[in-house]
């Protein structure tokens, strides 16, 4: 997941040449595919959800038994029907829209997940805004320096990554928050309290995201084209950050499906530690609970999510690699 | 799981060490006029009292919705909405006297139709209300005149009162019964008669009350009238021990509910804080062991894991001394509790070594553990993995590791899905099942866990008859001080003869600024009180 | 480079090889660490502080710390692993099947992979622990499937460009057999790359696991996780 190293060797020339018919036709199919993704997605967790052992009267009823409340239960909620007429019941009213009931909390799923898609949604931008700052400014500065400097980039990277977020989201606000009061833990203090869990979603990506970008740079620098540049006595920052940077982005870029998945895992353990609004508490209440409409609608949006960041890949890469597109 | 807790005694251990304590606490309350915030475990599923299951919902609900009448700590009943009332010679009718000056937030009169309308809609399967549980012998009620209800009941039931007094069969406005599924969401169409009304509530992060200004109807007991002292409170939810910790330590809330042993110490007599525990009614941690089946079915084996540990060391260690070890499976602070049987059982692995060694389990394997005709003597725990909190897992664990040593006996913890266990159930195939009950009448408690309708003994053959006879007698006996001594002679036997191992009595635990007073615990539910008595001040 | 530094580089890859090998150890061999066991409690000795005694301390059952971390560190290595090998044989039988055949095969992998990632590997634990029970095996197998694209998108670009690749065409025209090619070519040349990843999945695996079990939702209590 670090490397892609097929798409790293790349050729001198890459000037932006207009995106031409062959990549619109790519773009067009990509969505087409993107759909067929989330339909396929939805379907197999609903599947997987409906075969588990368990009846959902059961968990409807909770602990509850009086004579009849099986029954009503089922009649209730449609369980009474056969499984392949529930399921094109549910993928009809997906189509207009209508995400279903919460189970265990007898509200509409889009009213749940609506409340709480933005909240998520500031966090999770956030530490990935926080995330490639913090790896471009570090893969840049180190990229190619003296050993010890790199070691120690590496080493902290190596930290960053295999530190388990929950601790990393408890340390800081023990010392941020209740130590030195710079910041709240209640997440109604404004941007404030977005910092620190903002922080311990980024901080474990960045020390991934440093590491896959400085060994695309520590190659690219290696390049003829960039000996070059550096011959007609271009400064080295600019070199690194005009030319060489350009060159490295695309396995960076590539990554960024993955980084949605991992965000969001990583949302349901940061909202956890600091009591934070979000798709992560709700998902996980959601999944212990059993809650199968609102676990559907959150497969939903995270293949959604998914889809539109790798379209989005696709579409830059195309923008910045000509070779793909005559493909 | 070790990682976890791991982490928890290093980071309690810091919070000690920076001894961070009452820095800004409780500063905050004048900025922000006469109000409250509190940090709690739990964020309510559903805030519908009559759908709700969560224990920790109830200590949110109780602030708008009000009951019939009120438990007392001694386990009799005071007036509440209802001033007096009446019970018929046969058990089955209940009268009641209801109050006449009692409105619903919306404005709506109280009377003996809007409680009859309740208790119609929680009795109604079709809508699927959790509270209908409670009542299962409900025959109907009637409104002979505004104020005054009758309840008919299908069979004499002595948990009756204990179920009224239950926020689950509190009252909400008719015009929001209407309603339906919707209540379980936090909005303003929740329309109860309680001190405080719904303001703002943020998913998977708070809720605020406002006082209601009319409010005068406390319970009988209470020692504060009229409004609330607080013009609004707020819930913050934070799920996790530490922040909830380090929250009311830097003052960034005001009192907390929930608190790990290990950060006990950050709260009990240090200044500028306060320490409450709850009372422990309901049901203590315990071990159901399936005594028809499997190596449990003999009663040597069974009172051989009774005894085989120092049931005393392992709780203490486990919770830091924070609470009490059991002695029955009712909660020592039930006024049914059978305090005879305090220091009669436990902590003897002599004899439970002589009493394995007379069930024939006399052989060894590789492992220390005893067998019988080459076949190891485990006894398995079934756990489904949603209950599992407060470290009753490792409590369980210690006990495990216990019994290793001291006798021999395999005590197989396995963590499993509630899926599995209602199959368990199902086949009457289960072996050893650890739980505690939400509050309920004593008599309903022991039902539920020994009686052979519920859903433990409910598929099993070979129950023990006796002790089937024993419960019915005393849940038809309508005298609450008759009954007591028939639920001791329950108690009492189910411990002889090891049907149970009841472990620890669970309370549930408060810390505070000091500037915080009048905090307290329910009685009917253990749980920390409604927001109505509290005030905030020097 | 002064041989200063150079004697640092060395020290360095030594204390790595060292720590490395020490974890192999402890996961293999952990009787080699002392012989105590890490279930043995002693409720008196509960919570104390790391000394001669306990190397690490004791936790709240008074287990020993150090014992527990040595016998962890197997779980967790095993889970890791376990996780690892099954993206990397399901992920190289697609890649390998993407990257060899048509189009059409092509695309039809590229969609289920899409799936698959799709679905957030923690979403994917979680959801498996609660409707199956938090066994060991269950969870590697939830993490190993969600990790399959990572390894599948590697070796089908790979097996792309070795496929490509002079030699291979020079085979073919030799007239040699698909099997021949395979195992003497294309196999080796993808699987070149996989070292890397495979030992950083492992890595990020046990980092998922301990996650899970913050959530509540870790392996069952008999087989401790990690240190």
């Amino acid at each position: 997941m670090t490397t892609a190293p097929a798409t790293t060797d790349r050729p001198a020339d890459t000037r932006p040449v207009r995106p031409g018919a062959v990549a619109r036709r790519r773009i067009a199919t990509r969505v087409a595919t993107g759909l067929g993704v989330m339909w396929a997605a939805a379907t197999v967790a609903y599947v997987v959800l409906h075969s588990m052992p368990g009846k959902i009267e059961d968990i409807l009823l909770g602990d509850q038994t009086y004579p009849g409340a099986q029954e009503a239960v089922a009649a209730d909620w449609g369980l009474d029907r056969p499984p392949l007429v529930q399921y094109l019941d549910y993928l009809g009213r997906l189509l207009h829209g209508d995400l279903g009931t919460s189970y265990a909390m007898r509200q509409p799923v889009a009213a749940i997940v609506g409340d709480q898609l933005w909240p998520t949604a500031q966090l999770t931008l956030l530490s990935a805004v926080l995330a490639l700052i913090l790896a471009l400014s570090v893969a840049i500065a180190t990229a190619g320096r003296a050993r010890p400097l790199r070691a120690v980039a590496s080493l902290a990277e190596l930290v960053a990554t295999s530190t388990p977020v929950y601790w990393l989201g408890i340390l800081l606000l023990m010392v941020f928050s209740f130590e030195l009061g710079w910041f709240p833990v209640t997440a109604d203090r404004g941007a404030a309290s977005l910092v620190l869990p903002a922080v311990t979603l980024g901080l474990p990506m960045a020390g991934l995201l440093s590491q896959v970008l400085r060994e695309a740079l520590e190659s690219t620098l290696e390049q003829p084209f960039i000996t070059t540049v550096r011959a007609r006595g271009v400064g080295e920052t600019l070199v690194r950050l005009r030319h060489a940077l350009a060159h490295a982005l695309p396995p960076v870029i590539n990554l960024g499906g993955w980084m949605i998945g991992n965000l969001l895992g990583g949302a349901v353990i940061t909202e956890t530690v600091f009591g934070r609004p979000g798709l992560g508490a709700v998902t996980l209440t959601a999944v212990t609970n059993k809650d199968v409409p609102v676990v559907l609608a959150v497969v939903l949006l995270a293949a959604f999510a998914y889809v539109v960041i790798s379209t989005l890949v696709d579409i830059v890469n195309l923008l910045i690699d000509p070779r793909l597109r005559t493909r | 799981m070790r990682n976890r807790r791991l982490l928890a005694a290093a980071l309690g251990a810091l919070l000690l060490l920076a001894g961070c304590a009452p820095s800004g606490a409780g500063a905050r309350t004048s900025a922000a006029g006469n109000s409250l915030t509190w940090g709690v475990t739990t964020e309510p599923q559903c805030f519908d009292p009559h759908r709700s299951t969560q224990q920790n919902a109830f200590i949110i609900i109780r602030n708008y919705v009000d009951s019939l009448i009120a438990k007392k700590r001694d386990g009799t009943f005071a007036p509440w909405l209802a001033t007096h009332w009446k019970i018929s010679d046969g058990g089955t009718v209940y009268t009641f006297r209801l109050r006449d000056d009692v409105t619903f937030s919306d404005g709506t009169r109280f009377d003996a139709r809007a409680a009859k309308a309740n208790f119609d809609y929680v009795a109604d399967p079709a809508n699927a209300a959790d509270a209908a549980s409670l009542l299962v012998n409900y025959q109907r009620s009637t409104a002979p005149d505004p104020h005054t209800l009758r309840i008919e009941l299908k069979n004499p039931d002595s948990s009756l009162l204990e179920s009224l007094s239950s926020v689950k069969l509190g009252f909400l406005s008719p015009s929001s019964l209407k309603k339906g599924d919707t209540l379980c969401n936090a909005s303003r169409s929740l329309v109860g008669t309680g001190p405080f009304t719904l303001d703002s509530y943020t998913r998977g992060q708070s809720v605020r009350f406002r006082k209601n200004p009319r409010y005068d109807w406390p319970p009988g007991f209470s020692r504060h009238r009229g409004p609330a002292y607080l013009d609004a409170v707020t819930y913050r939810f934070l799920p996790e021990y530490s922040t909830r910790s380090g929250a009311l330590a830097s003052g960034q809330v005001d009192a907390i509910e929930g608190v790990q042993p290990l950060d006990v110490p950050l709260f009990k007599g240090v200044k500028g804080f306060r320490y409450l525990t709850g009372p422990s009614r309901q049901t203590s941690f315990t071990l159901n062991i399936n005594y028809t089946r499997g190596p449990g079915a003999d009663i040597r084996v069974r009172r051989a894991l009774r005894d085989g540990a120092d049931l005393d060391a392992v709780v203490k260690a486990v919770y830091r001394g924070t609470v009490p070890r059991a002695w029955s499976n009712i909660g020592p602070d039930n006024s049914d509790y059978d305090a005879s049987l305090k220091n009669t059982w436990g902590n003897d692995p002599k004899k439970a070594n002589r009493l394995l060694d007379e069930a024939g389990w006399t052989g060894r394997d590789g492992d220390g553990y005893r067998t019988k005709d080459g076949e190891r003597l485990t006894l398995e725990v079934g756990y489904p993995q949603p209950y599992v909190r407060d470290n009753r897992d490792v409590l369980i664990e210690a006990l495990q590791a216990e019994l290793r040593q001291n006798i021999g006996l395999d005590l197989d913890l396995k963590i499993n899905t509630a899926g599995e266990f209602t199959d368990q159930k199902a086949t009457g195939n289960w072996s050893i099942y650890p739980n505690t009950l939400n509050p309920l009448d004593a008599g309903l408690e022991l039902r539920q866990v020994l009686g052979s309708t519920e859903f433990l003994y409910g598929n099993v053959h070979g129950y023990d008859r006796k002790l089937d006879a024993m419960i019915n007698r005393a849940l038809a006996t309508t005298d609450l001080e008759r009954r007591r001594p028939l639920l001791a002679k329950i108690q009492r036997r189910a411990v002889d003869r090891a049907y149970i191992v009841p472990l620890f009595a669970p309370h549930y635990q408060i810390a505070a600024s000091d500037t915080v007073h009048g905090l307290g615990f329910e009685t009917q539910l253990d749980s920390p009180a409604t927001s109505y008595a509290v005030r905030v001040g020097r | 480079m002064t041989p200063r530094l150079g004697l640092l580089r060395h020290t360095g890859t030594a204390l790595c090889a060292a720590l490395i090998a020490v974890s192999l150890l402890a996961a293999a061999f952990p009787g080699l660490f002392g012989d105590t066991d890490p279930l043995r409690s002693s409720m008196p000795e509960s919570l104390q502080a790391p000394g001669a005694r306990h190397w690490f301390g004791t936790d709240l059952l008074g287990r020993d710390v150090f014992a527990r971390v040595v016998h962890g560190a197997r779980y967790s290595l095993l889970l890791g692993v376990a996780a690892m090998l099954i993206s990397l044989v399901l992920g190289l039988l697609t890649g390998v099947l993407a990257g060899l055949s048509g189009r059409a095969a092509d695309e039809a992998v590229a969609r289920v992979l899409d799936v698959v990632s799709a679905f957030p590997g923690v979403l994917l634990a979680m959801l498996v622990v609660v409707f199956t029970g938090p066994g060991v095996l269950n969870i590697a197998v939830a993490i190993g499937i969600s990790g399959v694209p990572k390894f599948a998108r590697v070796i089908r670009a790979q097996t792309r460009a070795v496929k490509d690749a002079g030699y291979v065409t020079h085979a073919v025209v030799q007239g040699r057999g698909r099997g021949w090619i395979l195992a003497r070519h294309i196999a080796p040349n993808v699987l070149v790359a996989i070292p890397v990843i495979a030992t950083i999945d492992i890595g990020t695996s046990i980092v998922a696991v301990s996650g899970l079990s913050f959530l509540g939702l870790g392996p069952s209590p008999r087989c401790p996780s990690g240190a």
